[in-house]
């Protein structure tokens, strides 16, 4: 594949890919929204670019835009919320769908983003994605500056740029526009819904 | 063998008779990539990458009139029903801006097909038609 970026993809599609893929990485589900911000957090921490803005919370690093990108999965039908059970702790599990027999290029357009931030989306959620919580917990706030900053300070800020560019044939950055839009998707899904009742009998011919 | 038969919504039929009105050089393309969506969609285009949604999985589809740095038609095709004697091919968005030229951020993906599911929805029969 060319070194030389052949098109640029919008910032929001790039966070819905970065965190779609972060959960993917989860062997069954990510349980619970903390962890879920956390490893992202730990995904973001040592990158040059980064996508999420993280504050200081109740429960530690949390970010808004990871929360918004996260709400547009779910409604695209990418990424589906579980309550956990009790065992498992509050809140919900998430896991991303399952692909079926069309494999999703997700960690194949990743990597030709950022290399980078693909292995470290896989390096955060095998280190930290599966730690106990209060163990993890405890590591997200001994982080360096986590005790001194006062609440909503931000942690880690987003410095990505608006476009970003990426090493795509121009056919595969439209595809993953289009199949990151979550306008786009929920057309599609909307559509997939109307035909069923649609009687197509009586659609005039020529 | 499966019997497939293009359903047209007439906002693209208008915009395919606008674009062969204004690029009469691909209208024989254009034709051409309809006739092939009637016989053999899923031969004529290739998939939308990238889908894993399993009632879109294997759905959505891309074609390129006139050649693959042309103009860009996406169309679905729902899973056969028993209700209905042929399987539908539903063209869905047709870009009349040649593809190394279109630019995503001034499209508003939230509008494409909008109008053409609206019309499903309503069950606004008249709005289609059988294509061939």
């Amino acid at each position: 594949m060319s070194d030389t970026p052949m098109c640029e993809i919008p910032i929001d599609v790039y966070r819905r890919l970065r965190l779609l893929y972060l959960i993917e990485q989860f062997d069954v589900a990510c349980f619970g929204s903390v962890r879920l911000h956390k490893t992202a957090y730990f995904s973001e921490k040592e990158q040059q670019v980064r996508v999420f803005t993280f504050r200081k919370a109740r429960h530690g690093q949390y970010s808004e835009d990871l929360e918004n990108t996260l709400e547009q999965l779910l409604t695209m039908d990418l990424v589906v919320a579980e309550p956990m059970e009790s065992s498992q702790g509050k809140g919900n599990k998430y896991h991303a769908v399952k692909e079926g027999s069309v494999p999703c290029p997700h960690a194949q357009w990743l990597a030709a983003i950022s290399a980078d931030a693909k292995n470290a989306i896989e390096q955060a959620v095998q280190t930290y994605g599966y730690k106990k919580l209060p163990e993890l917990l405890e590591t997200a706030h001994t982080q360096d500056g986590f005790e001194d900053a006062a609440g909503f300070d931000v942690l880690l800020q987003a410095n990505a740029p608006e476009y970003i560019p990426v090493s795509l044939s121009q056919e595969a950055c439209d595809d993953l526009i289009l199949a990151l839009s979550p306008g786009f998707v929920m057309t599609l899904l909307d559509l997939s819904q109307a035909v069923k009742e649609f009687d197509f009998r009586r659609v005039r011919s020529d | 063998m499966t019997n497939y038969k293009v359903i047209l919504h007439e906002r693209l039929d208008k915009q395919f008779a606008e674009f062969r009105k204004e690029n009469t050089q691909h209208s024989n393309a254009l034709d051409k990539a309809l006739e092939k969506l009637g016989a053999d969609p899923r031969g004529a285009g290739g998939l939308l990458q990238g889908i894993s949604q399993p009632e879109l999985q294997g759905r959505v589809y891309k074609l390129y009139v006139g050649g693959p740095r042309r103009y860009r038609l996406i169309y679905f095709i729902p899973p056969p029903s028993e209700r209905v004697p042929f399987c539908p091919v539903i063209p869905l968005y047709f870009s009349q801006v040649l593809r190394g030229r279109l630019d995503y951020s001034k499209l508003d993906l939230d509008r494409v097909g909008e109008d053409i599911v609206a019309d499903f929805k309503a069950n606004n029969y008249s709005k289609f038609r059988v294509l061939g």
